[in-house]
């Protein structure tokens, strides 16, 4: 008998009798020995646990099918595959946890996960599940492996590589850590750039991907000859997360096919339109429209100088990169958005800037030179302060939190009637 | 890290709050718990600025009060928060200003709990900026009511119910709070308190059936356990209790939906054989017990 199964069980016996003070080494002997008499250890556990005084409620040991699983579940049973896994530390609590999310697959579909511990997973693992549970999260099914949930490995043969097929996914639907995706897309831009790992050069295909549902961004390790407006269907793809952002990567593991033009329409997809704690939750998102109010903003807006080599902003005229430079003057701001729900850091490059102050470059370079930086500040207070605005671009986490990268930004002008009107109707649905 | 959102809340929910959750490390934020099931550690209000005063002498140490259409925001501004309390002490009375700042909580006694603002951002705005966060807080206020309404409608309410309703989970957590923390919450006041801010923001001809000021009156005794002591207290000050009854009623008669003139007040109380600094410490001395407030410069409601 496996130690580590009998370790399980044993668990199983302390943790469901928990008021009975009986020691590890006890529950060990009394196993042991009606396992030497032949009673099956499920059979064997339970009746211990009669004997110490607990209630055996007992864990189905029948094995479920991944595409069975339809709706939240307390206790399943799993044999599959570990197609991906990624670490990712959180807060839980105040305390700083690793998580792992991933994806797991069978002969009959894939689901992805969190596991809660570390079980030293790794992708191609073929692994027996015990007692794993189903949670929704964002109308979708999530598999959780947690403190009670007994994960063995076993033999890699019994879910042979072969016999898992791709997903399809509409890209809406993309999130971090999925695998054994396929998509059906075109892609709307597409550039070619080349890095270097590990002393060999490769050439990486990346841009915007779209279909009816959502635009998303992509990488490409392999060069499957793309050319933009082509419509593919990409089969056996993976999310990744960069900074928040989903993106689907794809590579000489995958299979791309051409399509015809005429299998997607040709429609511009709107961004995502959130509000804040929604975003806050998701933690990014490519093309993105938020609404809200701007409560600050922040130093670092206005005139600002710049490394001409990096780009860096600087204080003075040194860059602490290039050294002693000639600072090349931009234009931006920093705004503070929140709308009740959640906040978010935003920046606004020269155009935006201009666009939404309905002022140029200059003119606040003047301003900035004939009354000093005070003024200037003034000016975007008046101007911005309290504003309601309708933003859109990507956002981004990192270690500073959520930010928006403005690609457009307006001031939604105000319309005290109507906003009035409807909120009094509304008012109608209380007694 | 997460910037705590800055909640739309009137100065009546506000100030109504009877619950804390105190962060226990040094990092993790506070919260108070309103009756309507704001989780709230920042708020953003709007309003009239109506008065500023030093509280210490020498330090600057400041007092201020907003108002919004259901009341008054108090606000203590010191040295840490430099910006807004040289704003604070610039601005010339009334005017309307935008504030940012965290809740502050004050416990005198056990069962006793006071909340203020500490300003992060005190800016002046205009009446346009004004109005619109009226809107929005209408809509905000009316949103955590529904949480609210759904949950007393509900056999065995929790997050997960309302979540199928389509509440959003801070939503939905707060307002299980609420109800966990507050007996009951009176709807009504509250929808009184949205259609008097409508109301304000652009008035229309129709009277609401069920307005603010005949709810309120009923749950007053309740709210002013205080002052109704000292009414009862008649031998100590019968001259000002008895003007003071002369000019509430006064104020009650002229008020309509939209508040009563000062000045008219004035008018009115001389009529009735009273001089002008008696008439001004009356309304002073109401204000200071919570009868009445000042929703604009030169306007009195009663509460």
């Amino acid at each position: 008998m496996d130690e580590k199964q009998l370790d399980t069980h044993i668990d199983t016996i302390i943790n469901t009798v928990k008021d009975n003070k009986v020691s590890r080494d006890e529950i060990l002997k009394e196993l042991q020995r009606f396992l030497e008499y032949g009673v099956p250890l499920d059979h064997a556990t339970q009746t211990l646990i009669k004997k110490y005084g607990g209630t055996y409620t007992p864990i189905s040991s029948e094995r479920t099918l991944l595409a069975d699983i339809q709706s939240p579940k307390s206790s399943v049973n799993l044999l599959c595959r570990v197609i991906a896994i990624t670490p990712k530390t959180t807060t839980v609590k105040g305390e700083e946890k690793t998580l792992y999310y991933g994806m797991v697959a069978d002969e009959s579909g894939s689901l992805s996960f969190t596991a809660w511990e570390d079980f030293q997973l790794q992708t191609d693992d073929v692994i027996e599940v015990t007692n794993a549970y189903l949670r929704e999260w964002r109308g979708a099914l999530k598999l959780n492996f947690g403190e009670r949930t007994k994960i063995e490995k076993t033999d890699q043969k019994r879910i042979p590589k072969d016999t898992i097929t791709p997903q399809t996914y509409t890209l809406n639907d993309l999130h971090g850590g999925i695998g054994l995706v396929e998509v059906t897309a075109r892609i709307e831009t597409l550039n070619k750039r080349t890095i270097e790992t590990n002393g060999t050069t490769k050439t990486l295909f990346s841009g915007v991907l779209s279909d009816e549902t959502a635009k998303s961004q992509f990488t490409a390790w392999h060069d499957f000859k793309l050319k933009e407006k082509d419509i593919i269907k990409i089969s056996g793809g993976y999310v990744r997360t960069w900074k928040g952002i989903p993106q689907l990567t794809f590579d000489e593991r995958s299979t791309v096919t051409k399509l015809p033009d005429t299998t997607l329409p040709e429609t511009s997809i709107p961004p995502r339109t959130l509000l804040l704690y929604e975003l806050e939750e998701l933690q990014g998102g490519f093309d993105i429209e938020i609404t809200g109010t701007v409560l600050e903003i922040r130093d670092g807006s206005g005139i600002i100088n710049r490394c001409p080599q990096c780009k860096r902003t600087l204080q003075d005229t040194t860059c602490t990169i290039h050294g002693s430079v000639t600072p090349e003057p931009d234009l931006r701001l920093k705004l503070i958005i929140d709308d009740g729900t959640g906040a978010i850091s935003t920046i606004l490059d020269k155009n935006t800037t201009e666009q939404i102050l309905g002022k140029t470059f200059k003119d606040i370079q003047n301003l900035e030179k004939k009354q000093g930086h005070q003024a200037v500040r003034e000016e975007l207070y008046a101007h911005l302060f309290c504003q309601q605005l309708v933003l859109r671009g990507n956002a981004l986490s990192d270690d500073y939190g959520l930010t928006l990268i403005v690609k457009n930004a307006e001031i939604v002008p105000l319309n005290i009637e109507e906003q009035h009107d409807s909120l009094l109707q509304e008012m109608e649905t209380i007694p | 890290m997460k910037r705590e959102p800055a909640w739309r809340l009137f100065a009546a929910e506000y100030n109504a709050t009877q619950k804390e959750i105190k962060g226990r490390e040094q990092k993790t934020p506070s919260y108070i718990i309103t009756p309507l099931g704001a989780k709230v550690n920042r708020v953003f209000i709007v309003g009239v600025l109506t008065d500023v005063e030093n509280i210490t002498e020498g330090k600057d140490f400041l007092r201020a009060h907003v108002s919004d259409p259901s009341g008054v925001y108090t606000l203590y501004s010191g040295q840490y928060q430099q910006d807004a309390t040289e704003t604070l002490a610039t601005i010339d009375v009334p005017a309307y200003v935008a504030v940012i700042g965290k809740t502050r909580t004050y416990i005198p006694e056990e069962g006793q709990l006071f909340v203020s603002i500490r300003p992060e951002i005190v800016q002046e705005v205009t009446a346009q900026t004004r109005d619109r966060w009226i809107l929005q807080t209408c809509q905000h206020t009316k949103k955590r009511l529904d949480a609210i309404n759904e949950i007393s409608n509900m056999v065995t309410p929790s997050i997960e119910e309302l979540q199928k309703l389509n509440y959003p989970r801070y939503l939905a957590e707060g307002a299980m709070l609420a109800k966990e923390h507050y007996e009951t919450v009176d709807i009504q006041r509250y929808a009184g308190i949205i259609r008097d801010a409508l109301d304000y923001v652009f008035p229309t001809n129709e009277p609401h059936e069920k307005s603010i000021k005949e709810i309120e009156i009923k749950t007053s005794p309740k709210i002013n356990d205080s002052t109704i002591q000292t009414k009862d207290n008649k031998n100590d000050a019968p001259k000002a209790e008895e003007t003071e009854e002369i000019v509430m009623h006064t104020i009650k008669k002229l008020e309509g939906d939209l508040g009563a003139a000062w000045d008219l007040i004035v008018e009115q109380c001389k009529k009735q054989g009273l001089d002008e600094s008696t008439i001004e410490e009356s309304l002073a001395s109401l204000m200071d017990k919570g009868f009445i407030f000042e929703p604009v410069l030169g306007t009195i409601k009663t509460t």
